[in-house]
């Protein structure tokens, strides 16, 4: 299968303090990849890194077999990225915020129409389009989050944590969202820490800890490091026995 | 492509009431006090050319021996000063046709002036309060051992700026000096949702990002400041001169004013220091510049005045609005341009070098 994403030797130090040592891994073309790890293992500054947001101290991003760092204006505009955090703005409403973010990549006029609709069609919102954000409850705001990073139709799509603190019926929505946009031939990278949520969606699964990748292979895979009887063990119990179960406070 | 940003972070400002509040109702209620305030002390203000004035000194006062300084001062500042040893201070201005009259005694100073020549009158009283205000605060005997240098700048009264006209337009180019406060929604949104991360997955260069904060902040304030300038001029009767200049002026002010705003949000990267910060900085700029004092009357060194950017702004909107001319229109745009071109270069390099060392 088609490499998407490559990250050689990928590496970042604060000071003296390792965060991401030395990361090796290949992203496939149209999977679903999981990142799991513990507070502080190094996920959110791997796909900082990824995303370009911050530089890594050694190694490289290969996107699309370029360079990312080289060829971040061309190549962004294949990448979509998912924060944790809801990056928009209340006082707007829901169509201009996708406006806002999908125009970014250089959509304009009719076409910019067309995929705001699209979008907001997509995460369900296309009947509160001429709400104001901070109108909308949690789970509203999550799918309206991810509505302003796919309108610009990315290769790539990178998924921080969506899921925190909604109701599961907008959680299942979203994950029914990831894997219809799966199945439409986005690669989608996912971190989260619902094991059952990775569990049901990812084609491959990464457990990172103190900034190295401790295990990587699909969820039957990971069981099997743990147990020979895959069926008596769950996702999170693989992951503890791995990570340990002491407190990860950061 | 920043159309769009652009256009929603005007938005973001417009839909805010409390910027409606801050650009419109503020200005228009500051001003509307100090019109009321210095009315009379600004009224009928017309420029006069060099007059006479005489003076008596009390014998054995010790203001004789500052005689001749205050008499060269005085000329210096277009008053020529004769002096009436024991005259009648009313039946010598009718007679002799002068400007007015001062009796100087240990005790204080006494004007006389006339109805007739009110204005004549006021520049007199200016002149013997900063005098005796600088003379005494002069160390003991220097008042008639050496000159004592006064900073009075001779008086150039335009036509027609009375106190309407001069805090009416003052004070609002004051507040839009503050313009950056218009932006705390829009900064601190950003900020809070950290869509920073977002412009650079986008591939959005530091460059756009400033632009796309500076047009939409200049475009509200300037929209509010407008709308300001049109209800001043309707409630207040404020004579603005011609609306395309007047418009010209106030736009190349409010770009530095945000530019200058920006840059200091950039080096601080926190609105609220950013705020404190550049009203302690307008508010000195104005303190020099005639926001307060009006910058005929001011004290303050040339000096001072002529580095404060406001000081340019002020005479130029304020003469051009009232007297239809002005020598420092020039001067202002070159002012104002100077500072939105090297707050913006500050700012997006600040900001790159902020996102390199976030990288």
């Amino acid at each position: 299968m088609e490499t998407i994403l490559k990250l050689t030797d990928l590496t970042k130090k604060y000071g003296n303090k390792v965060v991401v040592d030395n990361l090796n891994i290949e992203i496939r073309k149209g999977e679903i990849f999981g990142l799991l790890g513990p507070n502080g293992a190094g996920k959110s500054t791997t796909m900082n890194m990824i995303c370009n947001i911050i530089r890594p101290t050694l190694g490289h991003v290969e996107f699309m077999e370029k360079d990312f760092r080289k060829n971040s204006r061309e190549l962004s505009k294949k990448l979509g990225y998912i924060p944790q955090d809801l990056a928009i703005h209340g006082n707007l409403k829901a169509w201009e915020n996708v406006e806002m973010f999908t125009s970014l990549y250089g959509i304009k006029g009719a076409e910019l129409k067309k995929r705001i609709d699209e979008s907001l069609e997509y995460v369900g919102l296309l009947d509160r389009k001429n709400d104001y954000a901070k109108s909308f409850s949690g789970g509203m705001k999550r799918r309206l989050n991810i509505a302003c990073a796919i309108g610009h139709h990315p290769d790539l799509l990178i998924f921080d944590e969506p899921t925190v603190g909604i109701d599961p019926q907008s959680r299942n929505f979203i994950l029914e969202r990831i894997k219809k946009s799966n199945k439409n031939g986005t690669t989608i990278i996912y971190t989260s820490h619902y094991m059952e949520e990775v569990e049901a969606i990812c084609t491959r699964i990464a457990i990172m800890d103190n900034g190295k990748i401790i295990a990587i292979g699909t969820s039957e895979e990971l069981k099997k490091l743990v147990v020979d009887d895959t069926s008596k063990i769950s996702l999170e119990e693989v992951f503890l026995t791995l990570t340990g179960k002491k407190l990860r406070d950061v | 492509m920043i159309r769009y940003l652009i256009k929603n972070n005007f938005k973001l400002m417009a839909r805010n009431w409390v910027n409606v509040f801050l650009l419109i109702l503020c200005p228009l209620l500051v001003s509307a006090v100090l019109i009321s305030a210095f009315s009379t002390l600004l009224a009928k203000y017309e420029k006069v050319d060099s007059f006479k004035a005489g003076f008596s000194i009390e014998q054995g006062s010790k203001w004789e021996t500052a005689e001749s300084i205050m008499i060269e001062s005085a000329d210096k500042a277009g008053i020529v000063l004769v002096k009436y040893q024991n005259a009648d201070p009313e039946q010598t201005i009718r007679n002799e046709d002068l400007g007015g009259f001062v009796t100087i005694s240990d005790t204080g100073y006494r004007i006389y002036r006339t109805e007739d020549e009110k204005v004549k009158g006021m520049t007199l009283e200016y002149f013997f309060s900063v005098f005796f205000e600088q003379a005494a605060a002069a160390p003991a005997g220097a008042a008639s051992a050496a000159k004592i240098a006064l900073s009075v700048e001779h008086p150039e009264f335009t036509k027609a700026v009375d106190s309407k006209d001069y805090y009416g337009i003052a004070f609002l180019l004051y507040f839009a000096w503050c313009g950056i406060l218009v932006a705390w929604t829009l900064l601190s949104s950003e900020k809070k949702i950290g869509i920073g991360k977002r412009f650079i997955v986008s591939g959005l260069s530091e460059t756009q990002v400033t632009f796309a904060k500076f047009i939409p902040t200049t475009l509200s304030v300037f929209l509010g400041i407008g709308i300001a300038c049109i209800l001043s001029s309707v409630l207040f009767g404020v004579h603005f001169g011609n609306a395309l200049v007047i418009a010209g002026l106030l736009l190349a002010m409010i770009a530095a004013a945000i530019a200058l705003g920006l840059a200091i949000h950039s080096l601080t990267d926190n609105i609220l220091v950013t705020i404190i910060s550049l009203f302690a900085l307008v508010w000195v700029m104005g303190f020099f510049g005639g926001s307060f004092e009006t910058y005929m009357f001011s004290s303050h060194s040339k000096t001072l005045k002529m580095l404060s950017p406001i000081y340019h702004c002020n005479r130029a909107v304020i003469e051009y609005s009232a007297a239809g001319s002005t020598k420092f229109i020039p001067s202002a745009l070159l002012y104002c341009g100077g500072i939105t071109v090297f707050c913006l270069l500050l700012c997006v390099g600040v900001n790159n070098l902020r996102r390199r060392g976030r990288a």
